[in-house]
């Protein structure tokens, strides 16, 4: 694989060149400040784009496009981390190598991509009503959908009542109680500052000449210079003086048991690569802890895991367990936790974890959508992407630091989700 | 050891099938770090009527078996083989369909120490009454996540909906009655007869090399002894194209009514070629109805019929088949006509050419990507080997199909196949 990097005026352009796949796929980003203010028009705007252009003006003629193209395919999402809430645009389209007639995809699909990101079908200077609207009724749906899954659902609720003040509080998506308030004028203004003042990042793996492509983006995607966002990592907290417990009563017939963890440790710190072997050790794989004794010791649940949040240090156990077992599945999580504090887990559970991370850090070039987002995730969190050195980070972690790690971490809330009261 | 070369989507395949009747099959990729493998049986939730190795009567045993011995079969007197892929930095996962039963793992070093293991785990079953007793729990625990995941019960219902007697109509796991009435003779009894290597294949992708990994599986099997295989004699039950239920309503706390149409296959014996151009046939139809780039889709979208979360899938095995067309959606019925009403009018469906070569390009494009992952492929290559087809034979026959060949599966779309499942809230 070979690496790539240009700017080109205000855009930050990776390419990724290697013969493994037989396609080619582009991510391009737009990340800026995530703001209450904006949020949700912000998660509107690639449904938006992608649902009417200049010359393809509805979701049936870009989709005909695309399966035109060799069933390109086109996708958009809105992610957050830390401070910065990032619009992504997907496409993915095959090596014309592999295909029998004589096209040219490559440019067919820079034109198209050029034209989901630049020229929206618009009218009397803003977006189509009918777009808008439409666009308004499948968010709010994907608001309500939160709750029909109850997983989800849960995990959320602990995040609302865990962060009740904080920015984090915000979904990607936004809030439902926004929509109300978007219309295709202001949605186009957020449209336009997007485009002026979004760093944007413009990554691309597969096999092709790299000259041909940046003409191809000198061509296609021009944006002028801007001011470059340097935070990422989001500090917001507050000093836990007693855990706060949650418990709701809905109509479920598993209990979903949540619990939230301040560990304010972030991707740009020291101690990250210590979190993350412990949150491995904890409950990530079949040898975790919380796998091995909550689940084969004690046969408490089928699923049950934690997580940790690299932009704000937030991590979380969860797991779906009979209601009748709540305290003792509760106590026997947290109690993993404090196994690890007091070092209570062998080298060869430490060195297991390792190399499971290790497997996983490997496997990451091997899938062309996942190598692009460790790209930008190492790009932003300013540690480019290298194998060789994340390896050598995971295994730099020692049993001390990782019982010191363990040390800062504090259990903030308990969500649990049930069918009935419980003590 | 036979080479099959496919051209067109430059990829190589080796295959043997060994003394012991284990179809063998490894597909190199150059520059790939990472190994997968798959070792899957020809055995799943439907079979539940058979006559075990060495016996002559045939048996029913409990609903939800198969999985549960999936759950079982990682388990070894020495413990749990989780713990030795660890050892070597493998990640290891097993799943149970309605008719396979698979065993994997992905790795980027150890590979040979891996596959050993995987050999080794899956021959060599240890089940006790104490340890089948302690997952009863855990499976029970997983039954009741699924009870509340709407989509699942959604999709379940439906095939529910369609089946008389076919096994597909009980959930893989089974019931949290019938896990209980689980023992380990019955998981003896299944294990013996449906893991015989003659009812097994083994894939393995990632940067190979094809001789070493060849001999490597030769010698791990030739030490192991085996009965002799006469075939697997279990009862399918072919079903005719009537439905169970026409129509059935299940109350969930959910905010959002969801809906699933399902239509009911009955060519269910339908193996090889046959199959492989009635189903590619069948999946360009519903593209051509319900893709996004159709009409229809259009209509649904303007008219609030669907969401993001609109779909449809066609599934045909062996013995069963059926497909299905579903979304969360504020208007039930008017939902409900309106996919009725373009299954029955596609009875008469007369596709245009440029869509044709449109929809065929599409999924054309959508099959070579699934090549890019060693995941997709050897997850699937079983399915299509137990139904006497070829993964790669049927990305090609994607472009030979006509337009006369779709006309031969219109009797497809009949009314009295239909059935739909509504969820609504309580």
């Amino acid at each position: 694989m070979e690496r790539i990097e240009k700017s080109i005026a205000g855009l930050n352009v990776t390419l990724i060149k290697t013969t493994k796949f037989k396609t080619v796929d582009f991510l391009l980003n737009f990340r800026n400040r995530l703001n209450p203010e904006n949020v949700t028009k912000r998660a509107l705007l690639p449904q938006v784009l992608k649902a009417a252009t200049v010359s393809y003006p509805s979701k049936m003629e870009i989709s005909r496009k695309l399966e035109s193209l060799y069933g390109a395919s086109l996708g958009s999402a809105v992610n957050k981390q830390g401070l910065l809430h990032i619009i992504s645009f997907r496409m993915s389209i095959i090596n014309d190598a592999y295909l029998m007639e004589d096209v040219n995809l490559l440019e067919e699909s820079f034109k198209f991509f050029h034209e989901i990101i630049f020229e929206p079908k618009l009218e009397n200077s803003s977006f189509l009503p009918k777009v808008v609207n439409e666009e308004k009724r499948l968010l709010k749906d994907q608001f309500l959908a939160i709750y029909d899954d109850k997983i989800r659902y849960s995990y959320h609720k602990l995040i609302d009542n865990m962060c009740e003040d904080e920015l984090y509080r915000l979904k990607p998506i936004g809030r439902m109680e926004d929509l109300d308030n978007l219309d295709p004028k202001n949605l186009y203004e957020e449209y336009q500052k997007m485009l002026k003042e979004d760093n944007v990042d413009f990554l691309i793996i597969g096999d092709f000449d790299e000259t041909k492509v940046f003409s191809l983006i000198e061509k296609y995607f021009i944006f002028n210079k801007r001011e470059s966002i340097k935070e990422i990592v989001d500090r917001e907290t507050k000093d836990v003086r007693e855990v706060k417990r949650v418990v709701e009563v809905k109509d479920v017939s598993q209990a979903k048991l949540n619990i939230g963890f301040r560990t304010n440790i972030t991707g740009i710190d020291d101690d990250y690569y210590p979190l993350l072997v412990l949150n491995g050790l904890l409950g990530v794989y079949p040898h975790s802890l919380l796998f091995r004794n909550v689940r084969e010791k004690e046969s408490l649940c089928y699923y049950i895991s934690s997580t940790i949040d690299k932009g704000k240090g937030i991590m979380v156990i969860f797991a779906g367990i009979d209601k009748a077992d709540y305290q003792k599945a509760y106590e026997l999580s947290v109690k993993q936790l404090e196994m690890i504090k007091n070092g209570e887990f062998t080298e060869q559970d430490l060195d297991n974890t390792k190399k499971a991370y290790i497997n996983d850090i490997l496997q990451i070039s091997d899938n062309p959508v996942d190598y692009l987002l460790a790209e930008y995730s190492g790009y932003l969190y300013d540690e480019p992407f290298d194998v060789d050195k994340q390896i050598k980070k995971v295994n730099a972690v020692t049993k001390e630091s990782i019982m010191n790690v363990a040390k800062k971490i504090q259990e903030d809330t308990v969500f649990l989700l049930t069918n009935e009261e419980v003590k | 050891m036979e080479k099959i070369v496919y051209d067109t989507l430059k990829e190589t395949l080796y295959y043997e099938k060994l003394p012991n009747g284990l179809a063998v099959y490894l597909l190199p990729k150059k520059g790939f770090n990472k190994y997968y493998a798959t070792f899957t049986t020809k055995y799943g939730s439907i079979d539940s009527t058979f006559i075990p190795i060495g016996q002559n009567e045939y048996i029913t045993v409990p609903d939800g078996i198969a999985h549960f011995l999936e759950h079982k079969v990682f388990e070894s007197e020495e413990g749990d083989a989780f713990n030795k892929f660890t050892e070597y930095a493998a990640n290891a996962n097993a799943y149970t369909g309605f008719n396979r039963t698979s065993y994997l793992f992905s790795c980027t070093s150890y590979f040979e120490e891996n596959l050993n293991l995987l050999l080794d785990f899956v021959q060599d079953p240890y089940f006790t009454e104490q340890n089948v007793e302690k997952e009863k729990n855990i499976i029970a625990q997983e039954i009741s996540m699924y009870d509340d995941n709407p989509d699942w019960q959604l999709y379940f219902q439906t095939i529910q909906n369609m089946y008389f007697e076919n096994g597909v109509n009980v959930d893989i796991a089974g019931t949290k009655e019938s896990i209980y009435k689980i023992t380990k003779d019955m998981l003896y009894d299944c294990y013996n007869t449906f893991y015989h290597p003659a009812n097994m294949l083994l894939f393995v992708v990632g940067d190979l090399d094809v001789d070493k990994t060849m001999e490597l599986i030769r010698t791990n099997q030739a030490k192991k002894t085996f009965p002799q295989f006469k075939g697997v004699e279990r009862k399918y039950i072919f079903e005719s194209k009537d439905v169970k239920e026409k129509e059935t309503i299940i109350k969930m706390d959910v905010m959002t009514p969801k809906v699933a149409v399902g239509i009911k296959n009955h060519e269910s014996k339908l193996q090889g070629e046959e199959l492989m151009k009635y189903e590619i046939a069948l999946e360009i139809i519903f593209n051509y109805l319900f893709s996004k780039s159709s009409p229809h889709y259009q209509y649904m979208l303007d008219n609030e019929l669907i969401n993001n979360t609109f779909g449809y899938e066609v599934t045909m095995e062996y013995s069963y088949g059926f497909a299905m067309v579903s979304s969360d959606t504020n208007k039930p019925d008017e939902f409900k006509k309106y996919i009725i009403d373009v299954l029955l009018k596609a009875r008469d469906l007369k596709i245009p050419e440029a869509d044709f070569t449109r929809i065929k390009n599409k999924l054309l494009g959508s099959a070579l990507r699934a090549l890019n992952s060693p995941e997709a492929i050897a997850n699937n290559f079983a399915r299509y080997q137990f139904n006497d087809m070829n993964l790669f034979e049927s990305i090609m026959a994607f472009e030979k199909l006509t337009l006369a060949e779709l006309e031969k599966v219109l009797p497809f779309f009949d009314e009295k196949a239909i059935t739909t499942n509504i969820i609504l809230p309580k």
